[in-house]
């Protein structure tokens, strides 16, 4: 082999050192190969050891030669360590059943009927209405008289109400009771700032009613109230086919009928097309293809007269809605004591 | 009320189909509910407000077909009373003593009447309105009630003591058998129609048994009379009693319909049940046929947003029966008799929106002026916070019923003569003001253990009432916590039981959203907490709230096997020191070194005061200090706890050598084996 040509031997030791190189399966038969083939003793050592006995003409160009092989191989061995230590990295890994379940901490529910209430009040928020609130305590006067029902109207027949066995701090507003609708906030809020007013008052509301599914003594309701000068009855229906869509989607069909309330005149109630039937008529809206969702009107001038504002100057609009009810429509819950039992299984729902 | 539609087409032809024509009532204001058919007959269920005492009666509901239809009404034609006078020229007085209570009275006395059954068509159509025939007499009246309106009632003359009727407020003592057969004692302020001796009705409510028609009455006394509608009210309230009649009365009736009732029952009686009218009383004030209300038409688009021309708004007042006085854009509008609701422009404008079509108004955003931003109070910003750390922490929000029972009160050992008191609860479950969320709390936690649940966390932001140091009730908001059974586990981590520690947790962390240093807690008894357990929490300062387990015997109340925590802050106390803009602590530029400390110190030793005794001792350099393990156990002698704590030490502009942070370590080390006997491990 000695006397063969020099650069045929190179290209054949060339070939098997590559091959040798390509074969390695580990960092540790790599770093072997690597001292045989490129330490001090190793094979390519040996080659130069060998190219003594070349003429002086002939050695530049096998030197040369030489050279390149040998970066040949060190970027080859590189190469192939780089890549078995990322193998090796990734046989340490091992493999993960992705499919357990997670374990992050369980995060606890906020109320459905916080969670609505938030959702009306920032739908208001977002139209520049302020939120207040007020005590459940109230005044006869403001759960009343302010609000045009006067004693023994049958009006009010529609608002029994629970009486405090105690007596009055301020007996010219009448006894103390638990407000049976949100709307004495709106007398609060009207006797201490001039309009423009824009508010909407979240709150609970407590009615002596006996309870079955649809009905419970205690419960939520959302006032909204704009006065200013140039209100109409199209901006309440404006404002309230806005609120309407938001909560049940863009397509709700809306109709405001005519209705009673004594604080409100025109007064109006708002269904919306049943969510079930869509208008045709089922057993949830019985039959009706309608539900009622909400109250709402003009605010009566005997209401601005007793906050003093004068109803030749302004107008107002106002609504109430029942919150329970709305999470019942919408969610399909269909008793309404279940969002005071606080069965975590319901709460983790929502 | 039930309108059979027969019926109604006597008064207005009925050209539409049943579900059209309640479709058009409903959209008008006159809410229909239902349409039955019963026996060929076709009635609508309708639900009237309070307001529109006028469609109480077929021939109302015809004036309000005929406004929203255009159509003709017909109404039936009320003969005048011919008055047979007889020999006995007194032979009826009627004295009205409370004129108030009621401005008019007409009486009349026939004499020679048939009492038999009503002719059928009379019995199908009070059967279809859902009223029982009862003899001719009684059923006229009945019928006149439903086709005008105006109650009536019919005595028995000859049953009467004599020929007075007296219109007064009931004595003292005084009783009457009503006709439903149930003897009533009547409170002085109700109003009854008495004769000289007994009161023989409670007016406009319902009629005595003693002079009821019956088989055997020939000669008849039939009363039609206005009542004041609070009286009526108050007197069918303190009575319990209500009636077709006392409902009417007090929305209101027909001022005019009192005469128009009476004629058309009195021809009615003659035509169907004989006799002859015999004397014909009318006492007190005649009644105004019709007031006036100013309208601007242009108010009306002002206030509906719709433009509508004065053409087209006369238009719906004439279909409305209401007459109009032009004068430029002043409009003098006669309101009729009948009705009563219409009192203001606005009442006008209504009336006028609804004839045009609620869904004819178009639905606009107002322009809303600017006005200063508002922002969110520091209570609702202080609420959301709490809700969020609360839920962060695995508590789910409750909301529990703000009225609770004597038992429970009691039970939590508060005493039931300081709560406040519903004067109508409708049950027992429901007679207080909560004055703490607790109770709720633990029956929505039983309620949930109960349903085969490992574990509860619960939270209510509510408000409760107290009574403050005058005795003045006071309502607060309260911040409300239970934790019972096990918490939520892993397959990777095994569940740990709820305890104290969990819920101080989640109190600071709620204090510390608001921006408040951490509350300390401070033993102190309260009657519902187990002794021993217990702690009450200060906020800078102040007292507000408690924390603890709540006491085994009232757990058991509730039925809860397992060990139950509890806390209550006042949110209030909590809002009213928050801050939510915080100021900046410069990031510290400088490695810290970290020292272990391993004690055994005795049981009763309090955490509280080791940790301000490391504090001390650590100085300036110990700049945290971290509880990292506790144990009691066999791996330490009786009696004795191990605590593990990590110290932090570090300067705020150097690197600390080994020497100085030993040096500080130390000082810890001494002062604890000094003051707490420690033996450090």
């Amino acid at each position: 082999m000695s006397d063969a040509d020099p650069l045929a031997r190179l290209a054949a030791l060339e070939a098997e050192l590559t091959a040798q190189l390509s074969d390695a399966e580990s960092l540790d038969e790599l770093e072997s190969l690597r001292i045989a083939i490129l330490g001090r003793k190793g094979q390519l050592a040996e080659f130069t050891k060998s190219l003594g006995a070349l003429p002086d003409t002939a050695r530049p160009v096998v030197g040369q030669r030489l050279n390149a092989v040998k970066a040949k191989l060190t970027a080859l061995l590189d190469e192939k360590r780089s890549l078995l230590s990322r193998q090796g990295a990734q046989a340490a890994v091992g493999r993960a059943d992705i499919t357990l379940p997670g374990t992050a901490p369980a995060l606890g529910r906020h109320h459905p009927i916080t969670r609505l209430l938030g959702e009306v009040c920032q739908a208001f928020e977002s139209l520049g209405f302020e939120i207040v609130e007020g005590p459940e305590v109230e005044f006869e006067y403001y759960n009343f008289e302010a609000l045009n029902i006067p004693a023994q109207h049958p009006s009010r027949d529609a608002f029994d109400t629970f009486y405090l066995d105690e007596p009055s701090p301020q007996p010219k507003k009448g006894g103390l009771l638990l407000r049976s609708h949100t709307s004495p906030v709106q007398i609060r809020v009207m006797e201490h700032r001039q309009p423009p007013v824009r508010v909407v008052v979240p709150g609970r509301v407590f009615r002596p009613d006996a309870a079955d599914a649809s009905h419970s003594f205690m419960f939520h309701q959302v006032e909204g109230l704009v006065v200013d000068r140039g209100i109409t009855m199209a901006h309440l229906k404006g404002l309230l086919t806005v609120l309407l869509k938001r909560l049940f989607g863009p397509a709700t069909a809306t109709r405001f009928r005519p209705h009673y309330f004594p604080f409100t005149e025109p007064s109006a109630e708002v269904d919306i097309a049943c969510l079930l039937c869509r208008g045709s008529g089922c057993s949830v809206c019985g039959q009706k293809g309608w539900v009622e969702v909400l109250g709402c009107g003009m605010v009566h001038p005997n209401v601005f007269r007793h906050v003093g504002y004068d109803p030749r100057e302004v107008t107002g609009l106002a609504f109430g809605l029942g919150i329970e009810r709305l999470a019942m429509l919408r969610s399909g819950i269909n008793d309404i004591r279940l969002f005071f039992e606080n069965d975590a299984r319901l709460l983790a729902q929502f | 009320m039930r309108i059979p539609l027969g019926w109604l087409n006597d008064y207005i032809k009925i050209t539409e189909p049943p579900e059209t024509l309640a479709k058009k009532l409903t959209l008008a204001g006159l809410e229909v509910t239902a349409v039955l058919r019963v026996g060929g007959e076709t009635i609508l269920e309708t639900e009237v407000t309070p307001n529109r005492a006028d469609l109480l009666s077929l021939v109302g509901v015809a004036r309000e077909v005929a406004a929203i239809t255009g159509r003709k009404l017909r109404l039936p034609r009320v003969p005048s009373v011919a008055v047979r006078r007889t020999h006995r020229p007194h032979a009826l007085a009627i004295r009205l003593e409370d004129k108030a209570g009621c401005p008019r009275y007409i009486g009349t006395l026939i004499e020679g009447v048939r009492i038999a059954p009503s002719p059928s068509w009379m019995a199908r159509r009070l059967e279809a309105a859902g009223i029982r025939p009862i003899n001719n007499v009684v059923d006229i009246t009945n019928y006149v009630l439903l086709e005008w309106g105006q109650p009536l009632h019919a005595f028995d003359a000859s049953k009467l003591a004599d020929a007075t009727i007296i219109v007064r407020r009931a004595k003292s003592g005084e009783t009457i058998t009503t006709l439903d057969g149930a003897s009533r004692s009547l409170l002085s302020h109700a109003l009854v129609i008495a004769d000289r001796k007994h009161p023989v009705a409670v007016a406009g409510i319902m009629g005595g048994r003693a002079t009821e028609v019956g088989a055997s009455t020939t000669r008849l006394l039939l009363e039609s009379a206005c009542f004041d509608p609070a009286v009526v009210r108050r007197g069918s309230r303190a009575l319990g009693l209500a009636s077709a009649s006392s409902y009417r009365f007090e929305r209101g009736i027909d001022p005019v319909g009192v005469e128009v009732g009476a004629a058309r029952a009195v021809g009615l009686i003659l035509r169907w049940a004989g006799g002859q009218v015999v004397e014909r009383v009318d006492e007190g004030l005649q009644p105004k046929t019709s007031t006036t209300v100013v309208l601007h038409p242009a108010r009306v688009a002002a206030v509906l947003g719709v433009p509508l021309s004065a053409a087209a708004i006369g238009q719906y007042l004439k279909r409305l029966r209401l007459s109009v006085v032009r004068q430029g854009s002043r409009w003098r509008i006669a309101i009729p008799s009948y009705r009563r609701d219409l009192r203001l422009e606005e009442d006008l404008i209504e009336e006028v929106a609804r004839l045009h079509g609620y869904e004819r108004i178009p639905a606009t955003l107002p322009a809303l002026a600017a006005t200063p931003p508002t922002t969110a109070s520091t209570s609702r910003r202080a609420a959301e916070l709490a809700r969020e750390a609360c839920t962060a922490a695995g508590c789910d929000e409750a909301m529990t019923y703000g009225l609770v029972s004597r038992r429970l009160i009691e039970g939590m050992g508060h005493r039931a003569a300081e709560a406040i008191r519903v004067r109508n609860p409708v049950s027992q479950e429901q007679e207080f003001l909560r004055p703490t969320l607790l109770p709720g709390l633990l029956q929505s936690a039983a309620a949930n253990l109960h349903r085969q649940r490992a574990g509860i966390a619960l939270f209510e932001l509510g408000h409760i009432f107290v009574r403050g140091t005058e005795g003045q009730v006071l309502e607060q908001q309260a911040l409300g916590w239970v934790a019972a059974g096990l918490r939520p586990g892993s397959w990777q981590q095994p569940s740990l039981p709820y305890d104290l520690w969990f819920l101080k947790g989640v109190v600071t962390t709620v204090a510390q959203r608001c921006g408040l240093a951490p509350p300390s807690l401070v033993p102190q008894a309260f009657p519902w907490l187990a002794s021993g357990t217990a702690g009450a929490w200060f906020v800078e300062g102040g007292a507000c709230g408690w924390l603890g387990q709540v006491a085994p015997a009232i757990a058991e109340a509730f039925d809860l096997k397992v060990p139950v925590y509890a806390a209550e802050l006042s949110f209030d106390r909590l809002v009213a020191k928050a801050t939510f803009v915080k100021k900046f602590q410069p990031l510290p530029r400088t490695p810290f070194v970290r020292r272990d400390l391993s004690l055994l110190v005795e049981q009763t030793a309090i955490y509280d005061e080791l940790l301000s005794a490391i504090r001390t001792a650590g100085g300036a350099l110990l700049v945290e200090i971290l509880l990292f393990d506790r144990y009691t156990g066999s791996q330490v002698p009786a009696g004795m706890q191990s605590l593990s704590f990590a110290l932090i030490y570090r300067h705020p502009t150097k690197t600390l050598t080994d020497a100085e942070v030993t040096a500080a370590h130390q000082a810890v080390l001494q002062a604890l084996t000094a003051r707490f006997h420690a033996t450090i491990r």
